[in-house]
């Protein structure tokens, strides 16, 4: 509890900056796969 | 584009506007009688309900993708953005709950940027995940 609240701020930037990037470069590899199945029917 | 996809996120962008404005609106109003009719920008972007926001969308939006029906392939792609998105959940709502509670002195300074970084976060990623469960 305590340790949350002195670095809030902290723990706030590294799980928002590393959830964002993965979601994105998920997304892109996704976007990736499914137009490489289409290509391939 | 993809119609479905565009109409999916605009949907899903007027959702949270609507959903953002109730806590600010309520936070802008109560402020008033305190600060001579003058509504502080700070105090706004320091309102924790934010987090409570953050929460809905960020958990909404990957349940949507997690269980969206839309195609086969890339299913643990999926799988994986949601779980991220779900990360971002658990924090806002873990923070909201311990900012609540006031057992724990908080920064003002340090909570209203935790508070601003989480809700954009998740504001994107709730928005990528709704595109992408479309596909």
């Amino acid at each position: 509890m305590a340790f949350f609240a002195n670095n809030f701020l902290v723990i706030a930037e590294i799980v928002s900056v590393t959830s964002t990037v993965a979601v994105f470069l998920l997304g892109i590899a996704f976007v990736k796969q499914k137009r490489r199945a289409e290509s391939n029917h | 584009m993809n119609s479905k996809v565009t109409k999916r996120v605009l949907v899903w962008l007027f959702f949270g506007m609507i959903l953002t404005a109730v806590p600010i609106t309520a936070a802008a109003v109560m402020s008033l009688p305190k600060n001579a009719g003058i509504v502080d920008f700070f105090e706004l972007v320091f309102n924790q309900d934010l987090l409570a926001v953050a929460f809905t969308l960020s958990a909404a939006a990957s349940a949507d993708v997690i269980f969206s029906r839309e195609s086969k392939d890339g299913g643990l792609l999926k799988v994986g953005m949601g779980s991220f998105t779900m990360v971002l959940a658990f924090v806002s709502a873990i923070g909201y709950a311990i900012i609540k509670s006031g057992d724990e002195r908080f920064d003002p300074y340090q909570t209203a940027w935790g508070v601003a970084l989480l809700y954009a976060a998740s504001m994107l990623c709730s928005l990528v995940c709704e595109a992408l469960s479309e596909l």
